[in-house]
């Protein structure tokens, strides 16, 4: 039922959304202390 | 009319609660052999003492109340209460024993902390306990964040009705597979390919950071352990703070979330239908309440400056807000830092973050995001219906692994669990103000035990009252099983005193 590739590439879409949410977070921090510096 | 619980009644609920008895003592054989390659000899006798006790048990158990009888579904629910309240106790024998608890009661809240995979921690001197009794408390979050239960259904329960009623009592109402017991061990197969990859890479981690093969082995796999299962315990009383390390946190921040993600999404996912994790009404909440929770913390923390620059806003800030989200509990700053630096608006974040929790059908505890989502799509169809002409007829549909329409029984659901979950955390935080403590403090730690998340601001330490600690053990076994299995028991107990 289950093929090895499709499980990789499975992974790899977990993954990939996981550090789409660690980027994301990384920014926000980022934009809100380069505004707080700012003003 | 209210029925009094017959005799056979109380032999299935005890029939499928010496399995469960059983597959404890089982597992105690693992911590057994961890203490027998480390040569600790102290520790070896602590499990084969709880060991012989769980297995007598449930000997006797299974023999007095041997049964051909399925379980009906209010079995279920009260087998599964049970089974949760038995199996903290059970796991504490060897804490108990370890001495490393200031009481008994001290090793059950840890035990119950492990097996709801919450994290709180009584422990002391982490640092100097045995491999085998830190094995223990690992692999306790482990297998609670499989689901006790679970691990049970998948091999040792024979009825496949029976199996299910006992599944959907844990707070697991997803079937992945048609058979529950396949379902069962598929979660398993996803938990055991993740804790390969997972400990290899957290472990090679370490290694390259200075520690020692073995120990970064051991170190890496108790993390996986209990940050996939959203727990929170780790081996040193710093907790992740212990490995003051960029990559390390990146690993552990990774994984998590994959704890959070559901198990159904992994298999959709582990089949070809990678496209869902854009779609699904849960993982899109999941971003937006993540992203959303973030700006708060962000705010008060960049507001009060904190914290000088990006990574460092990163690695606390974000890392503490994934770790609350998710229920695991990690942390990498003290628990006073939380009170002395972080300001209202942080912690706000902090606990609505805790409050919401991950998907369902995962590891993680509280709200869920499938009932925020849910919640969210109610409130936008009832402002469409008061804008929209009076005749217009609305049907407001989602996306959880294949489309349908949200029906009334759904929302009422979601709104009912959500409730709950809301009066059980202010009841905590009511309580906890009743012994003193401030009420921000009381809320973080409240919401913390209730949503099985384990962060802590200090209030939970050996020397806080008993009658806090037995608050904060009830809040975590009710806030795992979803409350409805705990009030069948309640139920349960009513029709034994006053049915006829």
């Amino acid at each position: 039922m289950f093929r090895l590739k499709e499980i990789c590439l499975g992974i790899l879409v977990e993954l990939g959304f996981i550090l789409l949410i660690l980027v994301i977070g990384f920014l926000i921090g980022w934009g809100m202390l380069t505004f707080f510096n700012r003003f | 009319m209210i029925l009094r619980p017959q005799f056979s009644d109380f032999k299935v609920i005890g029939f499928y609660l010496s399995k469960l008895v059983i597959g404890v003592a089982l597992f105690m054989v693992l911590p057994m052999a961890v203490a027998f390659l480390a040569k600790e000899l102290n520790p070896l006798y602590d499990f084969f003492i709880s060991f012989l006790a769980c297995l007598i048990l449930g000997s006797i158990l299974y023999i007095v109340c041997y049964t051909k009888e399925e379980a009906r579904w209010s079995h279920g629910m009260v087998v599964v209460s049970l089974a949760w309240a038995l199996a903290a106790i059970l796991g504490a024998l060897p804490l108990f024993l370890s001495g490393h608890f200031n009481s008994f009661l001290d090793a059950v809240f840890e035990a119950m902390s492990g097996f709801t995979t919450s994290g709180l921690t009584l422990a002391q001197d982490l640092g100097h306990m045995s491999y085998a009794h830190n094995f223990w408390r690992h692999l306790m979050m482990f297998l609670g964040g499989q689901g006790i239960v679970v691990i049970v259904l998948a091999y040792f329960v024979r009825g496949a009705t029976g199996a299910f009623r006992l599944y959907v009592g844990e707070g697991r109402d997803e079937r992945l597979l048609p058979d529950i017991r396949q379902t069962a061990r598929f979660i398993w197969m996803v938990s055991a390919v993740y804790l390969v990859l997972g400990t290899l890479t957290l472990g090679i981690i370490l290694f390259f950071e200075g520690m020692p093969f073995l120990k970064s082995i051991f170190h890496g796999v108790c993390i996986f352990m209990t940050g996939f299962d959203t727990g929170g315990f780790a081996p040193q009383q710093q907790n992740v703070m212990y490995y003051h390390s960029l990559a390390f946190e990146i690993g552990t921040l990774m994984v998590m979330l994959l704890g959070a993600i559901n198990f159904k999404l992994h298999y959709v996912l582990w089949t070809g239908n990678r496209k869902e994790i854009w779609r699904n009404i849960e993982t899109r909440t999941l971003f937006f309440a993540i992203m959303f929770a973030f700006v708060l913390v962000a705010l008060g923390l960049s507001k009060m400056h904190v914290y000088p620059t990006a990574l460092a806003l990163f690695r606390k800030g974000f890392y503490h807000l994934i770790s609350a989200q998710t229920g695991t509990g990690f942390q990498v700053v003290y628990s006073d830092q939380f009170v002395n630096e972080w300001n209202g608006l942080s912690l706000a974040g902090l606990i609505l973050a805790m409050s919401l929790g991950g998907c369902i059908c995962s590891t993680t505890g509280a709200i869920k995001m499938l009932r925020i989502g849910i919640i969210t799509k109610t409130f936008i169809s009832d402002v469409k219906r008061h804008i929209s002409p009076a005749l217009t007829v609305l049907i407001e549909k989602m996306h959880h692994i294949k489309d349908s329409i949200l029906t009334d029984a759904q929302m009422r659901s979601a709104c009912l669990v959500t409730i709950a979950y809301i009066v059980v955390y202010v009841t905590g935080a009511v309580i906890g103000m009743l012994y003193g403590y401030p009420f921000v403090e009381s809320l973080f730690e409240s919401t913390s035990a209730a949503a099985n998340v384990g962060l802590s601001c200090g209030i939970t330490n050996p020397g806080m009252p008993d009658g806090l600690k037995i608050v904060y053990i009830v809040q975590m076994w009710a806030g795992r099983l979803e409350f409805m299995s705990v009030f069948v028991l309640i139920g349960f107990v009513v029709a034994l005193i006053k049915g006829k």
